[in-house]
């Protein structure tokens, strides 16, 4: 496990486990469950909000995420694959959740 | 004078020296003052000196140990009371060992209590959900070991230069929030703490010192500054508070 994800399990964010397949076994509720956690917001988000409009979703927020679907998924994204993203929706599809 | 009427603060190592003169300090001009250490009756002996007894309150928490629950229990506490403007880490020890004589145990000791409660509890303060958001301040009590010379406080200094540059890392992550991160060195305070390192020695180590020797309060003062709107410019800087020791 990269620094990444060993970030992301310290934070209490993740649990540690064995990555998995690309979005195997993780549903869309789990998947937007941990992006608000990895964005430390309780506020309700869902798939087709704009990231844009999203004060959290900073250049470091984006390390969060890589490192949660490192973790979670065994997957690491590129920070310029999740810039292109547009909604959270785009996020998941890059991580390989099924819609 | 400095206000801080409304705001809330949390205090870690706040049952003696800086960290007591902090909490106090802080409850007189006005905040609300979450003082932690891990010792109950000594966080109650502080509170009875305070201001305003019912804008103080004491959580008992063992930062170098309760580690796991810690991100819990600043919720718990936040849901209580409403989210921080800011902290003062205060939390720390000091032992004067030779090299010689440093161990796995005097090092884990110090960095721990140093250095990890630190960065532990900045974790959790920052957490969007814990804080205010722009505006919100924290600061760090680093010592002028880390800068000058001191014989037999190898372990002491290199934690307290570690939170140095601790601060310089968290007070560029934080900037783009418009939350404040800064440092405070303090020189020889006369502490139950230093006053039972230095000894007999305090007083001639006093006598450097061009103003005179400190108190808690002057560290507690500049703690409030750093903490308050006026400091609403000033991140990332580690601000000596010495009486001009540090000129010589």
């Amino acid at each position: 496990m990269t620094r990444f994800g060993l970030v992301l399990v310290d934070r209490g964010i993740c649990q540690k486990r064995e990555p998995m397949e690309a979005g195997q076994g993780m549903t869309k509720q789990e998947f937007l469950s941990l992006f608000r956690e990895a964005l430390q917001v309780d506020r309700e988000i869902s798939c087709e909000t704009v990231l844009n409009t999203l004060d959290e979703w900073d250049s470091l927020a984006k390390i969060v995420v890589r490192g949660m679907a490192e973790t979670q998924l065994g997957k690491a994204p590129s920070l310029d694959a999740l810039t292109a993203c547009v909604t959270v929706n785009d996020v998941a599809t890059l991580l390989g959740i099924p819609g | 004078m400095i206000t801080l009427d409304g705001k809330r603060f949390l205090v870690a190592g706040a049952s003696s020296g800086i960290g007591a003169a902090t909490a106090l300090l802080l409850n007189r001009l006005g905040a609300c003052v979450i003082a932690v250490a891990r010792r109950a009756d000594a966080l109650e002996a502080v509170r009875s000196a305070s201001a305003q007894p019912e804008n103080f309150l004491i959580e008992p928490f063992d930062l170098t140990a309760q580690i796991a629950p810690l991100n819990a229990w600043l919720k718990a506490i936040v849901a209580r009371t409403g989210l921080l403007d800011g902290m003062v880490h205060c939390a720390g020890v000091c032992a004067m060992v030779p090299l010689a004589l440093v161990d796995d145990s005097h090092l884990t000791h110090t960095l721990s209590t140093n250095v990890l409660s630190a960065v532990r509890l900045a974790k959790a303060v920052l957490d969007r959900r814990h804080n205010t958001g722009k505006g919100a301040s924290l600061v760090f009590i680093a010592s002028t070991a880390a800068q000058h010379e001191n014989a037999g406080l190898a372990a002491y200094a290199a934690s307290k230069g570690a939170i140095v540059s601790l601060v310089r890392s968290l007070a560029c992550e934080c900037a783009p929030r418009g939350i404040r991160v800064n440092a405070l060195s303090p020189g020889l305070i006369p502490t139950p703490q230093t006053e039972k390192l230095f000894g007999e020695s305090l007083a001639a180590r006093a006598a450097l010192y061009p103003l005179g020797v400190g108190t808690p309060e002057d560290i507690a003062q500049t703690a409030a500054f750093l903490l308050s709107p006026a400091a609403r410019w000033i991140t990332g800087q580690n601000i000596t508070v010495d009486g001009g020791k540090g000129l010589l």
